[in-house]
C-alpha cells in the first residue's frame, strides 16, 4: 500500500502483510503501541513528544494519549513504527534517516494498522528473511511470537533511550560501560573458578557488549539462553543492560532520597518484616537497602507512593545489584514496563491485566474460561497478586527470579504467558474442581505441575519445606519453555487493551453517573428532610388550629345556652319593664285622685295616726280577749257536759 | 415418625448447613488475615505477609442445631486495593470491619467501612465490629496512661450501637473472643430456607409462624 513508499525497507508492502486485512483496523488505537508513536514522534519534535511522554508518566491516564493518536492515526505514528524496524535492521544511520524522512513525508494517509500488524506479529519473519537467514527460518512458530515480545520490548525501549536528552543518553552510555567494565571483571574472576556447570561466556559477553546485534543476528540462541535462566553471576548486570537502567543523575538523586523521609515509611517498614522474601533480603544484609529503594520509590514518585506489592517485585533486583542500580532499575520498569500502571491508586494497569488474561484464556481453553465463569470465579480473585508481584506472593525466589529473565527481556506482557501457562497445565485439574477447592488450588498449588518428579511424594507437604530442599525441586526450564510457547500476540493484546479501555471509560462513565446520583439523592435527600420539617411545622400548626376549633364548637352551645338565657332575662325584663311602665301609667291616669289621696294622707296628723295604731291595737287585744272567754266558755261548756254526763251516771246507779 | 419426615424434608428441602459469605475490611494490618487464620486454623503467625487483592478460605460453624459454612473473603487492607473491595462484599451476607484498638486511625477507617457498607452493600447484611490486638492491652490497669490502648471499649461499642452492630473486642494472637465473633455473626444470620415459602416445617402452621417471624425480626434489627 502507500505505506510501502514511506517505510523504510517496505516491509508493509510484503506479501505477510496481506494476511490482516482492514477489518482489524482497531489494533492502530491500542496503546500497547503507543509509547512507539510518541517516542518516534519526538525524534522530529522533541519538545511535544517529551510532554506526551510526561503526560503519559505522570497521569497514567491512558484516554488522554489514545485521541492524540488517532487524530495523527496515518500520518506520523504510521512512519514511526517502520522506522523502528529500520533501526533494528540497520541501526544508527537508519534512525537518522528515519528522522529526516518524517518531516518531508508530508503525513500521507497512509493504513497504519497494516504496519502495526508487521510490527506485532509479521516482523519477525520478515526480519529473519531479509536480515538473517537460514537459522532464523527454523525457528518454530511460538518463538516467532516469543521474538515478537522481545523484539518489540528492544524497539521500545530503544525508543525510550533516543526520546532522552543526549545529556541523559550519555549518562546512561556511561554506565553501561561501567556495567561492562563489571561484567569482565566478573567473568575473569568467577570464569576462572570451576563450576558444576557451564556459562556461555563468549554468548553473555555479546550480549552484555551488544544486546541490540544478538538480537538482530542470534536471537534463536539468545531466546534459548534467557530461557534456560540468565546465570546468576550475571544476572544483575544483563537485566541492567537490556532495560538500558543504569543511569547515574538517577543514582546520585536516588542518595538524596535515600536521606530523606516519606508518609510511607511506616507502612513500608511494618511490609518488609511480613514480606516471605525478606528472610532471603536480609541474609544478605540487603534488608536496608531494600527499605531504602522502596521509600526513595514513594519519595521519586508521589502519586504512586507506596503499594504493598512492590516490595516482592524489587527483591529480585536487590538481590541482583546495588541499591542505586536497583532503584534506577526499578523506575526504569515503572515507568518503560509500565509497572507504574499496576501500582497506581486505582491500579489501572492491573485490570487491563486481568481482562487481557482473561481474554487469553478465553482463547486458549474456552472450556475452562467457562468453568471458571460458571463457579463464579474472577480473575481478580486469584491473579491480582500474579501480576501484582510477578508470581512472587506465593512462589519461590527461584521461579522468580527466572520469570524476570523474561519479564526484563520481553516485557510486563510475558507474565501473561507465564499466568496462562499456569492455568492450561492444570486445566484438568481445575475443570474437576468447584469453587472452594477451585480458588484454594489456584492460590496454592498451580506450580505444583513442575516439581520435580524426583520430589512429587513431598508435594503435600508446606512451601516452607520445598525452600529448605536443594533448587531443582523445580523443573524451572520446562515451566519457562511451556510458558514461552504460549501464543500470545501483540495484535491481540493490542485488541484486548483498546476492548479494556472502552469498558473502563464506560465503567468510568458509569461509576461517575452513580456518583452524580448519588449526590443528586443526596441533595434530594436533604430536601425532603427540610420538607419534612417544614411539614411537620405546619402538622404542629394545623393539629393546634384544629385543637382549637374543636374547643370553640365546645364553647358553643354553652353560649348558646348563655344566649338563650341572656335573650330570656331580656324578655323578663323587658316584661317586667313594661310591667313597671303600664304599672307607672295606670297610677298617672288616676293621679288626680291619687295624688289628692296622697295629698289627703299626708294630712292626717300624726297622732291621729298614732290613735288609729293604739286603737287597732286595744281592738286587737280585745279580740284576743274575746278569743280568750270564747275558749274559757267553751272550756266550761265542755266541762258542764262532763258533769252533766257525771249526773245521769249517778242517776243510772242510783236507780 | 414425625421425626422421620421432619429428616426427610429436611434432606429434600433445607440443606443442613447454612452457606454464609462473610467478608473482612479493614485497614492495613490490624489483623484480618490472623483473624482468618486463627477461626479457620486456630493458628496464629507473627508477621503475617500483607494480603496482596484478596484471599478466600472456608470454615463450618456449629450454632446450636445449625451448621454454617463460612465463605471467607479476606481483602487487601491498603487503600488504593479498595476498589476491588466492592466484588467482594456486594453479595455477602455478613461483613467484619475490623480495626486495631492501638490504632486510631484504624477506628476511623473502620467508621468509613461501615458507612460504605450501609450504602452499598446488601440491606440485611448482618456486621460485625472487631477491635483487634487485644492482647496488646490485657494487662493495661484502668486508667493506665502508659496503656498501648488508644480506643476504648466504650467508643466500639458506641459505634456499634448506632449502626446497629454486633461488637467484639479480639485477640488474633490469644484467641481471645475470635470464634465468639463467628458465632456472633452465625446467630444473627437468619436460617435462609425459613424465608422461603417451602421451607420444611411448612407442614406445621404454629411452628411455622413463629418461628418465620423471628428472623424477619432479626433482619430488621439490624
Amino acid at each position: 500500500m502507500d505505506s510501502a513508499d514511506n517505510m523504510p525497507g517496505g516491509f508493509a508492502g510484503s506479501e505477510t502483510s496481506s494476511n490482516y486485512d482492514q477489518n482489524e483496523d482497531p489494533v492502530l488505537d491500542n496503546g500497547e503501541n503507543n509509547p512507539d508513536v510518541s517516542y518516534d514522534v519526538s525524534e522530529t519534535n522533541s519538545t511535544t513528544n517529551k510532554n506526551e511522554n510526561d503526560e503519559d508518566n505522570e497521569s497514567n491516564d491512558e484516554i488522554t494519549v489514545i485521541p492524540d493518536i488517532e487524530t495523527r492515526d496515518s500520518g506520523a505514528s504510521d512512519t514511526d513504527i517502520p522506522a523502528q524496524h529500520h533501526q533494528q535492521a540497520e541501526n544508527e544511520a537508519k534512525v537518522e534517516k528515519n528522522a529526516n524522512l518524517e518531516p518531508s513525508d508530508g503525513r500521507p494517509p497512509v493504513p497504519s494498522r497494516q504496519i502495526l500488524r508487521n510490527l506485532a506479529s509479521v516482523d519477525p519473519e520478515i526480519l529473519a528473511q531479509a536480515s538473517i537467514g537460514a537459522t532464523e527460518n527454523t525457528l518454530e512458530p511460538e518463538y516467532v511470537v516469543t521474538d515478537d515480545l522481545l523484539q518489540s520490548k528492544l524497539n521500545q525501549l530503544n525508543a525510550g533511550f533516543n526520546n532522552k536528552s543526549s545529556q541523559v543518553q550519555t549518562l546512561i552510555r556511561s554506565a553501561t560501560q561501567n556495567i561492562r567494565k563489571t561484567f569482565n571483571d566478573i567473568r575473569t574472576t568467577v570464569g576462572a573458578l570451576e563450576h558444576d556447570y557451564q556459562i556461555d561466556w563468549e554468548f553473555w559477553a555479546n550480549v552484555v557488549n551488544d544486546y541490540e546485534s544478538v538480537v538482530q543476528n542470534n536471537s534463536h540462541a539468545l531466546h534459548s539462553k534467557i530461557a534456560a535462566g540468565i546465570p546468576k553471576e550475571v544476572r544483575g548486570i544483563v537485566w541492567q543492560l537490556v532495560a538500558q537502567s543504569k543511569n547515574y543523575e538517577l543514582e546520585e538523586f536516588y542518595l538524596t532520597l535515600k536521606s530523606e523521609t516519606s508518609i510511607h515509611e511506616k507502612a513500608i517498614k511494618r511490609d518488609l518484616t511480613r514480606t516471605s522474601f525478606y528472610t532471603a533480603v536480609d541474609a544478605v544484609s540487603k534488608g536496608e537497602d531494600l527499605y531504602n529503594v522502596i521509600k526513595a520509590y514513594s519519595l521519586f514518585d508521589p502519586d504512586v507512593g507506596y503499594t504493598q506489592g512492590m516490595i516482592f517485585v524489587a527483591v529480585p533486583l536487590i538481590m541482583n545489584m546495588t541499591d542505586s542500580e536497583c532503584f534506577c532499575l526499578l523506575v526504569t520498569m515503572m515507568k518503560d514496563y509500565r509497572l507504574r500502571d499496576l501500582f497506581c491508586p486505582d491500579m489501572r494497569g492491573l485490570h487491563r491485566q486481568l481482562y487481557q488474561f482473561d481474554r487469553l484464556l478465553e482463547q486458549n481453553s474456552p472450556l475452562l474460561y467457562n468453568h471458571l465463569v460458571k463457579q463464579g470465579i474472577k480473575s481478580s480473585m486469584y491473579a491480582s497478586q500474579w501480576f501484582l508481584t510477578f508470581f512472587a506472593y506465593k512462589f519461590p525466589l527461584e521461579i522468580v527470579l527466572r520469570i524476570y529473565d523474561i519479564v526484563i527481556t520481553h516485557g510486563i506482557e510475558a507474565l501473561l504467558k507465564f499466568a496462562v501457562n499456569l492455568m492450561l497445565q492444570n486445566e484438568n485439574k481445575l475443570l474437576s474442581l468447584k469453587f472452594d477447592k477451585l480458588l484454594e488450588f489456584l492460590k496454592d498449588h498451580l506450580f505444583n505441575r513442575y516439581v520435580n518428579d524426583e520430589f512429587v511424594d513431598e508435594r503435600r507437604f508446606s512451601l516452607r519445606k520445598r525452600q529448605g530442599s536443594s533448587s531443582s525441586y523445580y523443573n524451572l526450564d520446562s515451566m519457562v519453555e511451556d510458558a514461552m510457547a504460549i501464543k500470545v500476540s501483540m495484535v491481540d493484546l493490542a485488541q484486548f487493551e483498546r476492548e479494556f479501555d472502552a469498558i473502563y471509560a464506560s465503567e468510568k462513565h458509569r461509576a461517575e453517573e452513580i456518583d452524580e446520583l448519588r449526590h443528586e439523592n443526596g441533595r434530594l435527600r436533604h430536601d425532603i428532610k427540610a420538607l419534612e420539617h417544614q411539614f411537620s411545622v405546619l402538622n404542629r400548626d394545623h393539629v393546634d388550629i384544629v385543637q382549637k376549633m374543636v374547643d370553640t364548637k365546645v364553647m358553643i352551645p354553652e353560649i348558646e345556652s348563655e344566649n338563650d338565657d341572656l335573650q330570656k332575662a331580656i324578655t323578663q325584663l323587658r316584661a317586667d319593664l313594661e310591667e313597671l311602665e303600664a304599672k307607672m301609667k295606670a297610677p298617672s291616669v288616676s293621679s288626680s285622685e291619687s295624688t289628692l289621696d296622697a295629698l289627703k294622707s299626708p294630712a292626717i296628723p300624726q297622732n291621729i295616726e298614732e290613735e288609729i295604731q293604739r286603737l287597732l291595737q286595744v281592738n286587737a287585744q280585745e279580740i284576743e280577749k274575746c278569743t280568750e272567754l270564747e275558749e274559757q266558755l267553751e272550756t266550761l261548756t265542755v266541762q258542764d257536759e262532763e258533769l252533766l254526763e257525771k249526773l245521769g251516771k249517778k242517776r243510772w246507779w242510783q236507780r | 415418625m414425625e421425626l422421620k419426615s421432619y429428616d426427610k424434608y429436611r434432606m429434600s428441602f433445607a440443606p443442613p448447613t447454612t452457606s454464609v459469605k462473610l467478608v473482612l475490611l479493614g485497614e492495613a494490618a490490624v489483623g484480618k488475615s490472623s483473624l482468618v487464620l486463627r477461626f479457620v486454623s486456630n493458628d496464629f503467625q507473627e508477621n503475617k505477609e500483607p494480603t496482596i487483592g484478596a484471599a478466600f478460605l472456608t470454615q463450618k460453624c456449629t450454632i446450636g442445631e445449625r451448621t454454617i459454612k463460612y465463605e471467607i473473603w479476606d481483602t487487601a487492607g491498603q487503600e488504593r486495593f479498595a476498589s476491588l473491595a466492592p466484588m467482594y462484599y456486594r453479595n455477602a451476607q455478613a461483613a467484619l470491619v475490623v480495626y486495631d484498638i492501638t490504632k486510631p486511625a484504624s477506628f476511623i477507617k473502620a467508621r468509613h467501612w461501615v458507612k460504605e457498607l450501609h450504602e452499598q452493600a446488601s440491606k440485611d447484611i448482618t456486621i460485625a465490629l472487631v477491635g483487634n490486638k487485644h492482647d496488646l492491652v490485657e494487662d493495661d490497669n484502668d486508667g493506665d496512661d502508659s496503656s498501648l490502648r488508644k480506643v476504648s471499649i466504650e467508643e466500639g461499642q458506641k459505634l456499634a450501637d448506632e449502626e446497629g452492630l454486633l461488637f467484639f473486642e479480639t485477640s488474633a494472637k490469644t484467641a481471645y473472643n475470635v470464634n465468639e465473633v463467628f458465632v456472633g455473626i452465625g446467630s444473627k444470620i437468619p436460617e435462609a430456607p425459613l424465608l422461603k415459602p417451602q421451607q420444611p416445617q411448612a407442614t406445621d402452621g404454629r411452628i411455622d409462624l413463629s418461628t418465620g417471624t423471628a428472623p424477619a425480626a432479626d433482619g430488621c434489627a439490624c
